[in-house]
């Protein structure tokens, strides 16, 4: 499997957190194919760039879940439209 | 004469529609990267914007009355053009995308002819071992850089003045180099 760099991986995580609002960061590890610790240095930077929110989830106690933000709406959606030149450059 | 008006209007109007596309392109770029902080994507839109600046560059120089200017102009689109397909081609070509951003800079400047010059030189002169040869080298290398330097600030002051240091400079330099090597060749 080829590896994937920083962005792929930061598009990925957006377009499930983006089609599963309320996921779990277990789940989301397990469905963007990444290692837990992999995962939470990439959530840690999106939270911080105020991209993905990190709420207290409702069916568990304790538990939290991810939601996009709107500025992470926004960059999934500009990301998206990059995708197409970025793949034609071989770049993703 | 009403033909080449014509032309010289439809590449007006082509280079400033490409300018404004590349600046797009750049600032979509731009945006994604100061979102996510992944280094390529800024270099991307600094490869778009170069693009741009070529665009801007070609369709002055073909506005401008005055030669000089005209054709400084016309050899920065060029310079700027290549720079810009230059970082591209090393992000396609480069395996490890994320800590390619470090040669970035020097790549830019070696893409200006002048500067490339310099660089050439330059590496020659760490590697000559003759201790006179290698001051010399130097001092040409430094010659080629200060052009280029000019060649990118030619509109100001202070490139006209880096222009006309480093060309006297390198005359003189030349001279002692020659002299040098004379005196080696006549020496019994």
């Amino acid at each position: 499997m080829k590896k994937r760099n920083k962005l792929e991986i930061i598009l990925e995580v957006l377009e499930i957190v983006s089609s599963e609002s309320g996921i779990n960061p277990t789940w989301l590890s397990t469905k963007a194919n990444l290692s837990y610790d992999r995962l939470k240095k990439i959530l840690d930077e999106l939270i911080a760039r105020g991209l993905v929110e990190s709420i207290p989830s409702n069916e568990r106690k304790g538990s939290t879940m991810l939601v996009l933000t709107p500025e992470g709406v926004e960059l999934l959606e500009e990301l998206r439209k990059l995708r197409s030149l970025l793949r034609d450059y071989g770049l993703i | 004469m009403f033909f080449m008006d014509l032309y010289q209007l439809m590449l007006l109007v082509l280079n400033i529609a490409c300018l404004a596309l590349f600046s797009y392109i750049s600032t979509v770029f731009l945006k994604s990267y100061l979102r996510t902080g992944v280094k390529f994507l800024g270099f991307f839109s600094a490869s778009f914007m170069l693009l741009a600046l070529s665009q801007a560059a070609s369709a002055t120089s073909n506005i401008l009355e005055d030669p000089k200017i005209s054709l400084t102009l016309y050899t920065l689109s060029s310079s700027t053009a290549s720079a810009a397909f230059l970082v591209m081609l090393f992000f396609m070509l480069c395996a490890s995308k994320e800590e390619a951003f470090a040669i970035m800079p020097p790549l830019l400047l070696v893409s200006f002819s002048d500067l490339l010059a310099f660089t050439i030189s330059m590496t020659v002169s760490l590697l000559v071992s003759g201790k006179y040869l290698r001051s010399y080298l130097i001092v040409l290398s430094l010659t080629y850089f200060l052009r280029g330097l000019s060649s990118l600030l030619m509109l100001s002051q202070l490139g006209i003045h880096l222009l006309i240091t480093s060309e006297l400079l390198k005359a003189s330099a030349t001279l002692v180099f020659a002299t040098y090597h004379l005196s080696k060749v006549i020496k019994p």
